[in-house]
């Protein structure tokens, strides 16, 4: 399969948010700003790249039996570096992550994943995987931190951006109830538009 | 291999390597988080020994919870002081000190890192004439003097103060 086909693959038919509704908890945690949603995106990203590719490389040498603990211990490790790196370097965004970061152990996706994708298929085309499939948790994190940022507080602080006044926007999105009205607005839209793109794709292949 | 065996040799041997791995990276992470930590303390440290050699924060667990950290200053001449972050509620907001103590338990120094009291009554605690009374006192027959009239900020000041003598009495 082609890179092109893969990432339309995971961003719209398997979204890991606004169709598998994986990972929901921090996507609702954290996405009341766009660079908390970045930063999330990219360590999740970095996780699902290094623990795919580490389950691929080992999976003729794990037995079955006990494949989810071993794969369970590569997360954590992966995890507990990544939170150190980004404590040491990066130590606005460990404070803005909090308890999401370490949390990122239990991220469905990245099990998921490691279970579903890479214990089949060779380093190459797990890594690739877990790219793709972390982009796509990306995007659907900044759509949803945009969306929400930008109506609950009026602008993004991120890019600097001030469209209304924050008397003028709705606050409640920017809060932890709006997370859950956000996410059931966007996943409408997005399971809307989805259906005419899976009619579309149908008479494709029909010809 | 008997199955029961080689599940957990199986599972010990990640183990291992992925503990290796997280503390391989701790090794690195470590010291450069401690010297950011440092780096925040630097600044106090100058106010009240600016030319002093080396320093650094005391591991040593502090009881009291008037007491907020500890560091341990060596000066230009390699004399060495215990340096606390004390922290006391006083009339109008916490007053916070920081106490320098030499080897032999004899108080080298005081200053004042947050003094918010009432003007002319508690910043009295402030004045140079106060501080000389208490400095150069032993911890072991302590004797803080209150101010009449500022008898929450005295009781502040005296509090931490006795804090400081358990700590070191406690070595």
């Amino acid at each position: 399969m082609k890179i092109k086909d893969r990432f339309k693959l995971a961003l719209i038919d398997e979204n890991p948010t606004f169709v598998s509704f994986l990972a929901l908890c921090p996507t609702l945690g954290i996405t009341n700003s766009l660079d908390n949603a970045i930063g999330m995106g990219i360590s999740v990203i970095f996780v699902l790249i290094m623990s795919n590719v580490t389950v691929s490389m080992i999976r003729k040498i794990v037995p079955s039996e006990i494949r989810i603990p071993v794969y369970i211990t590569i997360i954590a490790t992966l995890v507990t570096v990544l939170e150190m790196v980004i404590e040491t370097f990066f130590p606005a965004i460990y404070v803005s992550l909090g308890i999401f970061l370490p949390l990122i152990v239990v991220n469905c996706i990245i099990l998921g994943r490691a279970e579903a994708y890479a214990s089949k298929n060779s380093v190459k085309n797990s890594a690739i995987d877990g790219l793709v499939m972390g982009f796509a948790f990306l995007v659907s994190l900044s759509a949803l931190a945009t969306f929400r940022e930008l109506l609950g507080t009026g602008g993004i602080s991120m890019l600097g951006i001030q469209m209304f006044t924050e008397e003028q926007s709705v606050s409640i999105l920017a809060q932890s109830g709006g997370a859950f009205i956000s996410l059931g607005i966007l996943s409408w839209w997005f399971n809307e538009k989805k259906q005419d793109y899976d009619k579309k794709k149908k008479l494709k292949e029909r010809g | 291999m008997n199955k029961f065996l080689k599940f957990p040799l199986f599972i010990m041997a990640v183990a291992v390597i992925c503990t290796t791995i997280v503390v391989g990276v701790h090794s690195v992470t470590q010291p450069i988080l401690e010297e950011k930590a440092k780096e925040v303390v630097r600044s106090t440290i100058d106010t009240m020994y600016p030319d002093a050699k080396d320093f650094e924060i005391s591991k040593k667990k502090l009881e009291s919870k008037y007491l907020e950290a500890l560091y341990i200053v060596e000066d230009k001449d390699g004399k060495k002081y215990n340096v606390y972050q004390t922290s006391a509620m006083g009339k109008v907001d916490f007053v916070k000190m920081l106490v320098s103590v030499n080897e032999d338990n004899v108080i080298n120094n005081l200053l004042y890192t947050q003094m918010k009291e009432t003007k002319g009554i508690g910043t009295k605690l402030a004045e140079p004439e106060y501080i000389k009374t208490i400095l150069g006192q032993s911890l072991s027959d302590l004797k803080v003097d209150g101010v009449t009239g500022a008898t929450y900020t005295s009781e502040a000041v005296k509090i931490s103060l006795e804090a400081i003598a358990s700590d070191l009495g406690g070595n």
